[in-house]
């Protein structure tokens, strides 16, 4: 869905799902692998906006990835708040960042609570304790099973 | 009679562990051709220093008789090597950093995260407490 003029649309009601497409090789015995998933500024597709199978489409290119899979998640299941083991709590969110050929485009970011200000890449163990907990979620949402 | 039947069935699961290994050196070795942007979001390809750990953990696996059940690039950049049994999970993250963690989690309970030291002794006292979640 191209942008056009349209700006982004902050507001993300806790029940809205977005979508995110995967590979064969992170589904394993119908368990997504955290493995699979990157953080930060990881890139989904909203529900208000788009169909599941939407996000099987390059958001710059006409090309589909035929094949991969497409998992679903709620916008509460995305925003969790972690410490990081040296006193600061980061919370977790959605920021509708609409892309010229992908209005529905979304990405997660990373806030230090204290400081407000966006924390770029965290630790490791931070960003893979998001990871796990985002996985889990995750593997009960599979919109479309990948082919193995 | 029963005793040989139990050492047949041995024999079978220890060939179908080789079979495994080998999906796994498979799997890692697909990894090592893979470039930036191989997820279509932008991750960073394992490098040969990721790879090479990957190897040598897979090593220890097979001595300790427990292969994986998948072993993947990591869209963190790096290599995973992953382990399912029913609602037990657990996996091995090589980054290409270096730095490694291990996890495991059952169904809906709280998962477990800690750092690995790159000495074998570490490793080697990681696998033996996932082999001891999964059959738990």
């Amino acid at each position: 869905m191209i942008t056009g003029e349209r700006g982004p649309q902050p507001e993300f009601p806790a029940s809205e799902e977005v979508y995110r497409r995967f590979q064969a090789e992170h589904f394993v015995q119908n368990v997504l692998s955290n493995i699979g998933l990157p953080f930060p500024r990881t890139s989904f597709n909203r529900q208000s906006l788009s169909e599941p199978e939407d996000v099987l489409w390059h958001d710059q290119e006409d090309r589909r990835f035929e094949g991969w899979g497409v998992f679903a998640v709620t916008a509460a299941q995305t925003r969790m708040c972690l410490p990081t083991g040296d006193g600061r709590t980061l919370n977790f969110d959605l920021e509708h960042n609409p892309l010229p050929l992908n209005y529905s485009h979304t990405e997660l970011k990373c806030i230090d609570v204290d400081a407000q200000e966006e924390v770029k890449r965290p630790s490791n163990k931070v960003r893979k304790e998001y990871r796990v907990e985002l996985s889990r979620a995750a593997s009960k949402q599979i919109i479309i099973n990948p082919q193995v | 009679m029963r005793e040989i039947i139990l050492q047949a069935r041995e024999r079978s699961m220890y060939l179908s562990n080789q079979d495994r290994f080998i999906a796994a050196l498979n799997e890692l070795q697909k990894t090592a051709g893979l470039q930036y942007g191989w997820d279509s979001y932008g991750a960073e390809a394992p490098t040969p220093a990721s790879a090479s750990i990957a190897k040598h953990i897979l090593s220890i696996l097979q001595q300790s008789n427990m292969p994986p059940s998948k072993v993947a690039a990591s869209a963190e950049g790096g290599v995973g090597i992953c382990f399912v049994e029913g609602e037990k999970y657990a996996d091995i993250e090589i980054f290409n950093d270096g730095e490694m963690l291990a996890t495991t989690y059952r169904g809906d309970s709280e998962a477990r995260i800690w750092d690995l030291e790159s000495d074998d002794a570490s490793i080697t006292e990681a696998i033996k407490q996932i082999r001891a979640h999964l059959s738990a």
